[in-house]
């Protein structure tokens, strides 16, 4: 287990993964924010699908493959400066796998061939789940450029995070699986060997005529390239073992996604993985946890119920309203009686969500013990009161991730 | 809403669709209906919220008039054949199921076709009133509701393409067929829901039955109270009040800021979802549902049922 602070210090890979809707982009682009800020590092974020106002944060205008690297022009109205660098990249799957399939290729034919089949679209939206895949492979292909010291990667959505682990595998067991073999060894007589010939024939009346062979030709054709294509997948697999990749798993204090932290703590546990950080998202803030509430909401009780102290508030409040310059039209729409009476009922709510937030803040601590169940260490980040929407907020998240 | 035969629940991934759908689930159960839930994901979320044991693929009635299944490619395969082809031993064949899920994998829709086929059939046969799905995320959805199409188009002719037709005949009639699309009120969410809503208007023939947007935080504040929590927020009627009670309320109004400020973001996020979706004409209905994730998971279920049986009703 690392601390934040240490986890930026190495050189390599950050992967972050987590259950959707967790935040898991906004930490992997404050993370990164956080290395480019405090050390020397080059360092990039790639992410898959990121909020259009998280994009615009780090600079990214339009969705496309291309690293783009963030200026210090974007710093300008931030008290913290960049020292070392700070890129972002989207991951396009469509645009990686034309990217791969043309360096693989054996020749310009096959390229087009490939590209154009009509099952080639279907095969990169959904086959070997290629999101998984094309992610993995952008971070060996942003680590082998030298390029960068450090990379956070924030995984792509999934059934769970751990298909995107597993992808290089699955990649090699695609090219070398049985399946494949039969269906593309010499496809035109292989239908007319005996052993195969049932196959063909139920194959052709579940499916329709034809289907088959047209899967058939496309495999054969994808089949060229099976040595590029496994090889990479093994150096991506070997990257991914490498000790300089580290985990993190991001996780909101609520069921359903820390059950999933959990399984995948375990998960990595069992790959020989380690789970480097935990992070906890959307805790309440520190100075709202406690017993410091559930006093002044006692208090608050006491006070709401005093007329005389009432009345002498409501004076107070019309007289502020009266003199002050900046708060315009306010209160001069509330007659006094009614001013006494909102400030009563203001005051309860007040009260009331003093509770609400203990209440809220108890169940979180009874769940972050679960998250020091998976996790020796594990760092906690703040409910936000706004959606990130520039650096600023980024550097916020990154600095409130680093107090331990 | 629940009026209709086959009703997919979707979303963004962790929106709470799962959820969503056994709630509706335990609301048409308590309007009277016999109710088919179906996962669409191996995952378990939906034993799990019913708190019952792991499901399969054949129907289990867990609670009177709601069963539920779990959806598995193989199993719609076999059962397919042996109803369709009317060849219960081809499916027995070594290795064709196999061979089958490899080429289906690649060729468009044919997966689609037979989970997609699988849930009219259940609709066709009637055992139901209403199956609803638990279906996968928004990334999927489009391409599974116009699976039959899809492979119509793409395999001119056999048996499946023929077996497509009574499906679209029940996934393209807005009487028995809608989609759902569940959302939050967090701007990717909002998002893709509303992403999603086009590309069912202009990808597929099938009818949107709502969007609903799950875990909205509760209102804080009337408008005139706001007025009043803004100036107790001031420094000097800080001060006034520590003065004469000795109290400082400064945390609880931070606590209460911290509630309103995310209250006002998930309003703006829902007010940027409904004038989305009015320029995505006609839209049915969007349901709001209060934040009870810190509920306990048989809890969840329970108070999201008798809130969609209210908003519903």
């Amino acid at each position: 287990m690392t601390t934040v602070a240490e986890l930026i210090q190495r050189d390599g890979l950050i992967v972050v993964c987590g259950s959707g809707g967790v935040g898991k982009t906004s930490i992997s682009a404050a993370l990164g924010v956080l290395a480019a800020t405090q050390t020397e590092k080059r360092v990039l974020v790639l992410t898959v699908d990121p909020a259009k106002r998280l994009a615009n944060a780090l600079g990214l205008r339009e969705f496309g493959n291309v690293e783009v690297q963030i200026t210090s022009e974007l710093f300008k109205t931030s008290n913290t400066k960049l020292r070392g660098s700070l890129s972002a990249a989207m991951i396009d799957t469509k645009a990686s796998w034309d990217d791969l399939i043309s360096r693989h290729a054996p020749d310009e034919a096959t390229r087009n061939s490939v590209l154009q089949n009509s099952l080639y679209k279907n095969l990169t939206e959904r086959f070997v789940h290629s999101h998984d895949y094309i992610a993995v492979e952008r971070l060996y292909q942003a680590h082998s450029s030298g390029a960068y010291d450090l990379i956070v990667v924030d995984t792509p959505p999934s059934r769970n995070a751990l298909t995107i682990l597993d992808a290089p595998k699955r990649m090699q067991d695609f090219f070398s699986s049985r399946l494949l073999k039969l269906l593309t060894a010499n496809s035109q007589w292989q239908l007319l060997t005996l052993a195969a010939k049932p196959f063909y024939e139920i194959a052709d009346r579940l499916l329709g005529k034809g289907l088959l062979r047209d899967v058939a030709e496309f495999f054969t054709l994808f089949r060229t390239m099976e040595t590029g294509f496994v090889e990479r997948a093994k150096k991506v697999e070997a990257l991914l073992n490498d000790s300089k990749t580290s985990f993190a798993i991001v996780t909101t204090l609520e069921d359903a996604p820390l059950s999933e932290a959990e399984f995948l703590s375990v998960a990595l546990k069992e790959r020989k993985f380690t789970t480097h950080l935990a992070i906890a998202n959307r805790i309440i803030p520190k100075e709202l946890q406690g017993e410091v509430l559930v006093e002044q909401a006692g208090a608050l009780n006491n006070v709401r119920q005093n007329s005389e102290f009432i009345s002498e508030l409501t004076e107070v409040l019309v007289n502020t309203d009266k003199s002050s310059e900046t708060s315009s039209n306010t209160s001069s729409e509330i007659d006094e009686a009614n001013l006494s009476k909102l400030l009563t009922q203001t005051l309860e709510t007040i009260q009331n969500y003093a509770q609400e937030t203990t209440k809220i803040s108890e169940m979180q601590s009874a769940l972050l013990g679960r998250v020091a169940g998976f996790a020796d260490n594990f760092t906690v980040a703040p409910m936000l009161e706004s959606d990130i929407a520039d650096i600023n907020g980024l550097i916020t998240l990154g600095e409130k991730l680093n107090i331990v | 809403m629940l009026d209709r035969q086959l009703l997919f629940i979707t979303g963004k991934g962790g929106v709470g669709k799962s959820t969503v759908a056994a709630s509706l689930g335990r609301a048409a159960v308590a309007q009277g209906k016999r109710v088919l839930l179906c996962e669409m994901d191996a995952k378990g979320a939906l034993s799990t919220l019913l708190q019952t044991s792991e499901l399969s693929f054949t129907p289990r009635e867990i609670s009177p008039n709601l069963s539920a299944m779990t959806m598995n490619t193989q199993d719609a395969l076999r059962e397919y054949v042996s109803i369709f082809l009317k060849t219960p031993f081809v499916a027995a064949i070594p290795g064709l199921a196999g061979i089958f899920d490899f080429v289906a994998d690649a060729a468009p829709g044919v997966k689609e076709v037979l989970v997609v086929g699988k849930l009219c059939y259940e609709v066709r046969k009637g055992n139901y009133d209403i199956v609803i799905v638990d279906a996968e995320s928004t990334g999927h959805i489009v391409a599974q509701v116009a699976a039959p199409t899809t492979l119509r188009n793409f395999v001119p002719l056999g048996p499946l393409n023929e077996q497509t037709l009574w499906m679209t005949a029940i996934l393209e009639d807005s009487q028995k067929t809608g989609v759902v699309v569940v959302t939050t009120c967090q701007e990717m969410a909002v998002n893709e829901a509303l992403e999603l809503v086009g590309a069912l208007q202009t990808k597929t023939k099938v009818n949107t039955a709502a969007v609903i947007v799950n875990r909205v935080p509760s209102e804080i504040f009337t408008k005139s109270q706001e007025i009043v929590f803004n100036q107790l927020n001031q420094a000097s009627i800080k001060s006034f009040i520590a003065e004469k009670t000795g109290l400082s309320i400064d945390l609880s109004l931070q606590a209460t800021g911290l509630a309103r400020a995310r209250r006002n973001l998930a309003t703006n996020h829902i007010a940027s979802l409904r004038s989305g979706l009015t320029k995505l004409d006609p839209i049915k209905e969007l349901l709001l549902l209060p934040d009870f994730s810190y509920q306990s998971t048989d809890l969840l279920v329970s108070k999201l049922s008798s809130e969609l049986e209210a908003e519903l009703s």
